[in-house]
């Protein structure tokens, strides 16, 4: 089949979507729903115009002679709208927040220019009547829960995209109620408790599922010269690393990296030790302990892997598991503070 | 009124709608043995084809093609099984007739679901009932095991090849399950979300197979074309789309009522001679045409025709009529849309579930008159984004009203 | 009535899962976290779908109800003959606001259409239907159920 694209003709192949042949010929359709192969179509961002209508790109499939065009008035009217819609329930504290320039909704929020809430009244224009509403409306709604040991999840961020639902491989979210008052999350609001692969946290594009981490004993740690921090790195964790922070900073050597964030050393795990690394890694602080002549109580071990399934496993062996997500955060807060954005 | 042309309405209040007997007597069960006897359900797709019968949910999608589109389809799935929906949903606010035809005659309603369900090959058909319709699932199920003692419904119905099965299914109240997609996903035990076309239905439907969902009314118009032949129906009413309604009309006329009346009559007509115009002391002020989903219409446009035309300017919808006098307090209205959809969206996509939401923030501030200048252009992009994103129906009606009143009302006038 | 019970009255086919959910819901008072899980092993689906579809529907609830529910319908037919005065009403009279879920005795509801519309204002109170309600006889209602 044939088709055009912003008056241009493109080969296409049977049952191939318009957002998928876009993406083949990389024209950019932004979008958050959706994931590589599975579009739910319910984020309504990734819309194109054809025949003078609007329709979303990811599930839409491609038909002989259309004539699509993925930039116009109409196109970024119904982009910004519907951005702003969510931007508006969502929580919208992107100064203090984990995900803070590794959001997805936060990247497409500044790239469609969406600075205020005007869904939103602000604060002076509220009558005590809304105000209460506002509250009690977002109190009754937002679940948080940190009590398992591996992902944290704090529905105030969550834009419904159902990424999560879709690649749990326990099902264990679900998309619950109705209309305004839907929430994802667990059956009955119950304690997340399934294998910790990690894939939900992988996939949400906001702060809504975050690693569950110490983060402030991490950074204190790091900081602290008496302690000696061990950084081991997982099996091909470097270039999910890479892929994380590659808005971020323009340093590609990962030594470097990490030593700047204070582990005073680094240990590469390789393909070969896939089965034994808890044998490994149990008997690092003892190694160092002998080798640097350091007390083993001041030695810190930190597992940046994406098994954070691990992170139910810590003992006195293995002190921190960092995903390739928090090795992210770490880095970001460190430019931050060097462009002296945030102070620690 | 005289020489009135009754299709659905014919039985009401002349027979029992508890027996069957008295159906039958009343001329009922002749278009099923007409069709089992003489027909093929080719020959009877080609019937309802000329009728030029079209769908009375709202959509008006001709009703032949969807039997027929089911009908060619081949069998491809393993069992070969195809299904037939009616559907009963019906709870688009201001509709009750569906409900009254339950309530008047059942065993019409039925005997149309036989027909349609042989015509397209279903073995198996459903009869989706609203949740709230308790009574009328009693009537029905009453009516189902009284057919089917009567061998129209079963194994080798009137000893002929067909054999069908009716399972009456009950909603559990979501006003989205009316959406025809959204009514499959119910039934196969999902939440009751639309699923996105293409696949259609009629190709890939309930459990995967084709399936064919009707309007209970539409279903109910069958017998009488399988027995009178489609030219006579086509000679009914209007051009565009033949054959008479139901008309539900409330509000503030003096006798709200249930009406069968051709289609292409004046909305004007329908106020004024089948609810007895307005009540006593009170000023016309606008009518909303289809349910809360509905246009309005102002006085000066109540000469227009109520057809189902694609290009027509007030759809029919479900054909609820609601008369608006002066002394209504249009915020109170607008509150009761909004809050409708805001409560009825299913949440699936983006523009709707929020922007249903905001519209009801909106509608509250508007009633408290304290709509600033940002709420108003809010307001203007939350409803285009309805209008233009949204993944269904749902989403687009939710706009209509609120559009209409802004537009035709001068809602906005007072704040300017 | 147990839930393994009301089950038994069902074949474990997907299309049964509604009505089985519904009926549990009625039976209980609502479908518990316990009963949602009977559900899911007797229809070998997930916790979480079954929960998903009971938390869609009007008719299936998934928490403990409050012993006074009043229902009004606000659709726009019942709007136009002054829904909105009776919410009002009972709002004042038993001062809580509609849809709030802080008491636990009391829950006022706001619901969509019940196809009742040729005899509007529709308020139900436990269940039970009452038609042509008027703001000045909306006390005397209630009484019966205080």
């Amino acid at each position: 089949m044939q088709i055009k694209i912003n008056n241009k003709k493109y080969k296409t192949e049977n049952e191939e979507t318009i957002f998928g042949v876009c993406a083949r010929n990389k024209i950019k359709i932004p979008g958050l729903c959706g994931m590589k192969d599975f579009h739910e179509g319910v984020c309504r961002i990734c819309v194109v115009e054809c025949g003078g209508r609007l329709m979303t790109s990811c599930n839409t499939e491609i038909r002989e002679g259309m004539e699509i065009i993925t930039e116009s008035e109409n196109i970024s009217r119904a982009r910004r709208i519907n951005l702003e819609l969510l931007w508006a329930d969502h929580a919208g504290k992107c100064a203090t927040c984990k995900k803070n320039q590794l959001c997805e909704l936060q990247k497409l929020a500044e790239e469609y220019k969406i600075e205020n809430f005007h869904f939103v009244p602000r604060k002076g224009e509220m009558t005590s009547r809304e105000e209460l509403d506002l509250v009690r409306d977002n109190w009754s709604r937002v679940v948080t829960e940190n009590e398992n040991p591996c992902v944290s999840r704090n529905s105030e961020f969550c834009v419904e995209c159902r990424r999560c639902v879709n690649i749990c491989p326990e099902k264990k979210f679900g998309f619950n109620y109705r209309a305004g008052d839907v929430v994802v999350g667990t059956p009955y609001e119950k304690v997340l408790d399934c294998g910790f692969c990690g894939e939900c946290v992988r996939v949400c594009p906001t702060a809504a599922l975050t690693d569950q981490n110490d983060f402030f004993k991490i950074i204190k740690d790091l900081d602290d010269l008496r302690k000696f921090s061990i950084a081991i790195l997982d099996w091909e964790i470097s270039e999910k690393i890479f892929d994380q922070i590659k808005n971020i900073t323009a340093e590609k050597d990962l030594k470097k990296i990490l030593f700047d964030l204070g582990f005073e050393k680094i240990i590469n795990l390789e393909e070969k030790d896939k089965d034994r690394e808890d044998e490994i890694i149990k008997n690092i602080k003892t190694d160092y302990a002998q080798k640097e002549k350091i007390n083993p109580k001041n030695i810190k071990t930190f597992f940046i892997s994406s098994k954070i399934h691990k992170k139910a496993e810590k003992n006195e062996h293995l002190d921190y598991i960092l995903s390739e997500r928090e090795a992210a955060r770490l880095v970001r807060d460190k430019e931050k503070m060097i462009e002296g954005k945030i102070k620690i | 009124m005289k020489n009135e042309i009754k299709i659905i309405t014919k039985n009401w209040g002349q027979i029992n709608p508890r027996r069957i007997e008295e159906y039958i007597s009343a001329g009922g069960y002749v278009a099923l043995k007409k069709f089992i006897e003489k027909m093929t359900p080719q020959s009877a797709v080609e019937e309802i084809k000329i009728s030029g019968l079209c769908g009375r949910g709202g959509a008006g999608f001709s009703t032949g093609v969807k039997l027929e589109s089911v009908q060619k389809e081949p069998a491809s799935s393993a069992d070969g099984e195809k299904y037939f929906i009616c559907n009963l949903d019906e709870s688009e606010p201001g509709t009750y007739k569906d409900r009254s035809i339950v309530d008047n005659d059942p065993h019409l309603l039925l005997e149309g679901i036989i027909i349609s369900s042989l015509i397209i090959g279903a073995k198996k058909t459903f009869i989706y009932i609203n949740g709230n319709y308790r009574k009328q699932a009693e009537i029905l199920g009453q009516a189902v095991e009284q057919a089917r003692e009567k061998k129209f419904i079963g194994e080798k119905i009137l000893n002929s090849k067909y054999n069908l099965d009716i399972e009456i299914f009950s909603g559990a109240g979501a006003y989205i399950c009316g959406e025809e997609t959204a009514l499959i996903n119910s039934i196969e035990g999902n939440r009751g979300e639309p699923k996105m076309r293409p696949p259609f239905p009629t190709q890939c439907g309930l459990f995967g197979r084709p399936t064919a969902v009707n309007n209970a009314e539409t279903i109910a118009n069958i017998p009488w074309i399988i027995l009178n032949g489609g030219k006579a129906y086509a000679k009914i009413g209007s051009k565009k789309s033949p054959g008479t309604k139901l008309f539900i009309i409330n509000g503030a006329v003096k006798n709200p009522c249930v009406a069968e009346v051709p289609l292409g009559v004046k909305l004007e007509d329908l106020i004024e001679k089948y609810a007895g115009g307005m009540q006593e002391g009170k000023e016309f002020w606008f009518a909303q045409v289809g349910g809360s989903s509905g246009r309005l219409v102002l006085q000066k446009d109540l000469k227009m025709k109520m057809e189902y035309d694609r290009d027509g300017k007030i759809p029919l919808g479900s054909g609820a009529i609601l008369v608006v006098d002066k002394t209504m307090d249009i915020h109170e209205l607008l509150l009761s849309w909004a809050s409708f959809f805001r409560r009825e969206s299913c949440g699936k996509c983006a523009p709707c579930r929020e922007g249903t939401f905001r519209l009801y923030e909106i509608a509250q501030r508007l009633k408290d008159g304290e709509i600033s200048e940002r709420d108003k252009t809010a307001l203007e992009d939350i409803l285009w984004t309805l209008r233009n994103t949204s993944f269904c129906p749902l989403g687009k009606f939710a706009a209509t009203a609120f559009s209409d009143a802004i537009e035709k009302l001068k809602l906005l006038q007072k704040y300017e | 009535m147990t839930t393994e019970k009301i089950l038994l009255n069902f074949d474990p086919k997907m299309k049964n899962l509604l009505p089985a959910l519904k009926k549990i819901s009625a039976c209980f008072g609502y479908v518990d976290e316990n009963a949602a899980q009977k559900v899911a092993d007797y229809f070998f689906v997930p916790l979480s779908k079954v929960f998903e579809t009971a938390s869609f529907y009007d008719l299936i609830k998934t928490k403990k109800q409050p012993s006074l529910i009043i229902q009004v319908c606000s659709g726009a037919n019942c709007a136009v003959e002054s829904a909105y005065k009776i919410i009002r009403e009972i709002e004042n009279h038993l001062h809580i606001k509609a849809g709030d879920e802080f008491n636990p005795n009391v829950k006022l509801e706001i619901i969509s259409c019940l196809g009742q519309c040729g005899s509007g204002p529709v308020m139900i109170v436990n269940g039970n239907v009452f038609t042509r309600v008027m703001a000045s006889n909306v006390v005397g209602i209630l009484q019966g159920y205080l």
